[in-house]
């Protein structure tokens, strides 16, 4: 494909015939070897909990005088504190001290460490959490997980069918699975702040699953068209129609979301990890998974099995099994939109698009 | 030429509104009210024990309310989460620094049960009986209990001279209940020491009566004030006092005493609570956490703003209005609750905002590429226009409801700062469908009907839908 027929494509003069649903085996072996390597990661090199799960104090001061970790753990040593984690951030800028709850003795590590550094006690911020504060936290979200995920069943099952909302769960857990599995990899700490950034996750992969099904459904109630592609070819007609917006809408989303990740504040950097890591395995997924997942189960639905059969005796065997193109199959599935070149994974280089150039001049 | 009346107004209304919100930060000074992690201060999450019933948690919270209030602190931020926890916060610049963020933190966590006991025995540190006395874990009030004083420390590798004085008592007589008025005075027999400060207290009508058979009947005892579970002073009883009205004596700072009058005036909180979370944040790293975060966010808009009118042309010069108005009006949103219910914007609320400028985003590309879809079909950008809009508005609203289902769950059942979270993600997408089906669609409609708008070469929504021949290298502009 050429540069320019791609830039063409991007800019949406073309549409993308990629063949999602015949190359599903693919799909299914990628994603199952990325779960596979999550649930390695998270069972064998385990999730590195904050302070906020696990309880504890966390201190960060300011460093203007230079001080070293070394001196730091010293002084902290000195005050019974020998088992201290101290480590200097932002350019050696800033001093991070994580240790046990401080409780009664508060007053005095902090003075301590304030006079160390040479700052006022007010410029030493103090997490200090109760063991039980992170499990209550998630205890809490998880619970709201539940109840929001029959909500959300229910509402598909309702607004479109119960087969889509089990295939939009399927893609969730993928997606969770992955974005836990990339955080137990790379061992970056997982705070409250994880936490919300799952959450809205859960929320995003589902918003963009839902945008695609309702796509999906529109194709499939087109009249005819099933009949002639088979459910399966409806789908991938579907995909390949949303395909610039999702890019688009991945796009967008990840744009603020990266600035937060490169620019934003510790905190800040922390949510933008997960949110960057989820968002973009939440595009992957309603494509890649959570539309081939649907596209099986309905399959099997004798009717549609069916009409499968039949367009397999009409084209013979092989070509079948990829879901070859179908060419024109949908210039008579007006009056919805469905596109009318020809669809699959190789379409005929150039002719169809001048026609289709030709035709648009002659509306005009 | 009606229908287009009907959409500019509607385009005017949405504008004005967002205009309205402008006046409003500028002239009535509307801002959102900013949460402690953003403007420092200090966050106590206090926790009571499993079981406790919601309405005694609730009290509770009152209780520390009128603590926070009586130590002086304008606005303090108190809130009940989830069953058991209560959340206060308070700003930096209310509590001012160190010392007085210290003393805070002790007083809304003090459980302050205050009782009276007659004292039986008293065991000094370093006798046998000291040593096989044992504190009491959870003493009962209507049974005799041995108490440790606050002489000393209850830590297990403290020598002998640092241990308290172990007292054992009698059952509780009476608590504190029954006190009316609580004030911190000058010893008068402490002069000129470092502490000699003390409390004076008075009692209700029953409880002075109490007071007056108590003492008459254990003239020569010592009568002990306990608490906290801790015996803070013990004098021996001289004579009936009758009247209603005592001291508490311990050797006092002045500021222990103020806070000590103070918890009692307000009463006992009716559980123990324990801290599960003590947060300080200095004034400086929050505003640092702002100053990136608006950064962020604008460094974000602008990239987003400029890949729109790339990939869109004029209809993303809509968007950009859209989304201008959308931010506003949030903005005026997070405000409205931060001055009616107190709502206070942290960096999780920030979260919420820009996630779901992603969202709303989301939903000029699903309307345009509807409308590259059905452009694509043959039909022309006028008659595309009120099809495409009636399909992707059936998208947006299916795709919207799901994320603010998931904000109100969330926002009902969540503790802490995902609540934050949960409160801005899901006013942001409400609003989005507001600013979708009230802006965008009259405004892309007026566009479609514009001869002059719509056939812009290279700029216009021919071009945006991608209507244009293609390719156009040389005066088709940027491709």
């Amino acid at each position: 494909m050429s540069v320019r027929s791609l830039i063409s494509r991007f800019r949406g003069h073309e549409e993308f015939h990629v063949d999602f649903i015949g190359r599903r085996r693919l799909w299914m072996t990628i994603s199952s070897a990325a779960i596979l390597v999550s649930l390695l990661a998270i069972l064998v090199l385990k999730l590195n909990f904050g302070i906020d799960f696990r309880g504890g104090a966390q201190l960060t001061y300011p460093n203007r005088t230079g001080i070293t970790a070394q001196e730091v753990r010293e002084e902290l040593a000195s005050l019974g504190r020998a088992d201290a984690v101290v480590q200097l951030l932002n350019d050696d800028t800033q001093i991070t001290v994580r240790t046990d709850a401080l409780g009664e003795d508060r007053d005095e590590v902090v003075e301590a460490l304030a006079e160390q550094a040479d700052v006022s006690p007010a410029q030493i911020n103090v997490d200090e959490v109760g063991p039980k504060w992170g499990q209550q936290i998630s205890g809490k979200a998880l619970q709201g997980l539940l109840i929001f995920l029959v909500l959300v069943s229910l509402y598909i099952s309702m607004r479109f069918e119960w087969k889509m909302a089990v295939s939009a769960i399927v893609a969730l857990v993928h997606d969770l699975a992955i974005t836990s599995g990339v955080y137990a990899l790379i061992g970056r700490e997982v705070t409250p702040e994880t936490v919300i950034a799952v959450l809205t996750i859960l929320g995003y992969s589902l918003y963009d699953t839902v945008v695609i099904f309702d796509k999906i459904q529109e194709n499939a109630e087109a009249p005819g068209l099933v009949q002639r592609v088979t459910f399966a070819g409806a789908v991938n007609i579907s995909l390949n129609q949303v395909l610039m917006r999702s890019v688009n809408t991945s796009l967008t989303s990840l744009l603020p979301v990266g600035a937060l990740l490169l620019l934003g504040g510790e905190t800040l950097k922390n949510f933008a990890f997960a949110l960057f890591v989820g968002m973009a395995v939440g595009t992957y997924s309603s494509i890649f998974v959570a539309a081939p997942f649907f596209t099986w189960l309905k399959e099997r639905e004798p009717k549609m099995a069916q009409i499968r059969a039949r367009a397999a005796q009409r084209r013979g065997p092989a070509t079948e099994r990829r879901l070859a193109p179908v060419p024109a199959a949908a210039e008579q599935a007006a009056p919805e939109p469905a596109p009318r070149q020809e669809r699959g994974s190789q379409p005929p280089p150039r002719r169809p698009r001048k026609r289709s150039r030709a035709r648009r001049k002659g509306k005009r | 030429m009606k229908g287009a009346g009907r959409y500019l107004a509607s385009v005017v209304v949405v504008a004005s509104l967002a205009v309205a919100a402008v006046l409003g930060f500028a002239l009535a000074n509307l801002r959102p009210l900013l949460g402690l992690d953003l403007v420092g201060g200090v966050s106590v999450v206090l926790t009571a024990p499993e079981g406790t019933e919601t309405d005694v948690v609730d009290r509770t919270l009152e209780t520390i309310r009128s603590r926070v209030d009586a130590f002086g602190v304008g606005e303090p931020d108190i809130t009940r989460q989830g069953e058991l926890n209560i959340q206060v916060q308070v700003p930096a610049v209310e509590t001012g620094t160190g010392d007085r963020q210290q003393r805070l933190l002790e007083l809304v966590g003090r459980t302050a049960q205050l009782q009276f006991r007659i004292v039986e025995e008293i065991f000094v540190p370093g006798t046998p009986e000291y040593d096989q006395a044992e504190v009491a874990e959870e003493p009962s009030e209507d049974e005799e209990v041995v108490l440790a004083g606050t002489d000393g420390s209850l830590a297990a590798d403290v020598p002998v001279e640092e241990r308290p004085t172990l007292y054992r008592l009698g059952e509780t007589l009476m608590t504190g209940e029954r006190l009316t008025r609580a004030e911190a005075t000058i010893d008068p027999a402490a002069t000129g020491t470092e502490g000699g400060w003390q409390v004076n207290f008075e009692l209700d009508g029953e409880g002075a009566r109490l007071f007056q058979t108590i003492t008459r009947e254990n003239v020569g005892l010592g009568l002990a004030i306990v608490l906290d579970e801790r015996v803070e002073s013990a004098p021996t009883i001289q004579d009936e006092i009758p009247g209603g009205s005592g001291v508490i004596t311990g050797n006092f700072t002045e500021e222990e005493a103020r806070d000590l009058a103070t918890v009692l005036k307000t009463g006992a909180l009716p559980v123990e609570l324990e801290a599960s979370q003590v947060l300080t944040v200095s004034p400086t790293l929050g505003q640092e956490s702002l100053e990136q975060g608006l950064y962020a966010a604008i460094v974000g808009l602008v990239l987003l703003a400029l890949y729109l009118f790339f990939y869109y042309r004029l209809l993303g010069i809509v968007t950009w209005f859209g989304m201008a108005i959308w931010t506003i009006l949030a903005l005026a949103l997070v405000s409205l609750a931060g001055r009616s219910f107190g709502y206070s914007l942290t960096l999780a609320g920030v979260a919420g905002l820009v996630v779901s400028l992603g969202i709303t985003a989301d939903s000029y590309i699903v309307f345009y590429e509807r409308l590259k879809d059905e452009v694509r079909q043959g039909k022309t950008p006028r008659s595309a226009v009120v099809p495409a809009f009636r399909r992707a508005w059936r998208t947006i609203v299916a795709a919207d409801i799901v994320t603010i289902m998931a904000a109100i769950v969330l926002y009902l059942l969540a503790i802490g700062s995902v609540r934050g979270f949960a409160l801005t993600l899901g006013l942001a997408t409400a609003l989005d469908m507001f600013v979708v089906y009230f802006f965008k669609r009259p405004a892309v409609y007026l566009i479609a009907r514009s001869r002059r708008l719509s056939e812009a070469r290279g700029l216009g929504l021919r071009s945006g839908v991608a209507m244009d021949p293609e390719p156009a290298p040389v005066r088709g502009g940027a491709r």
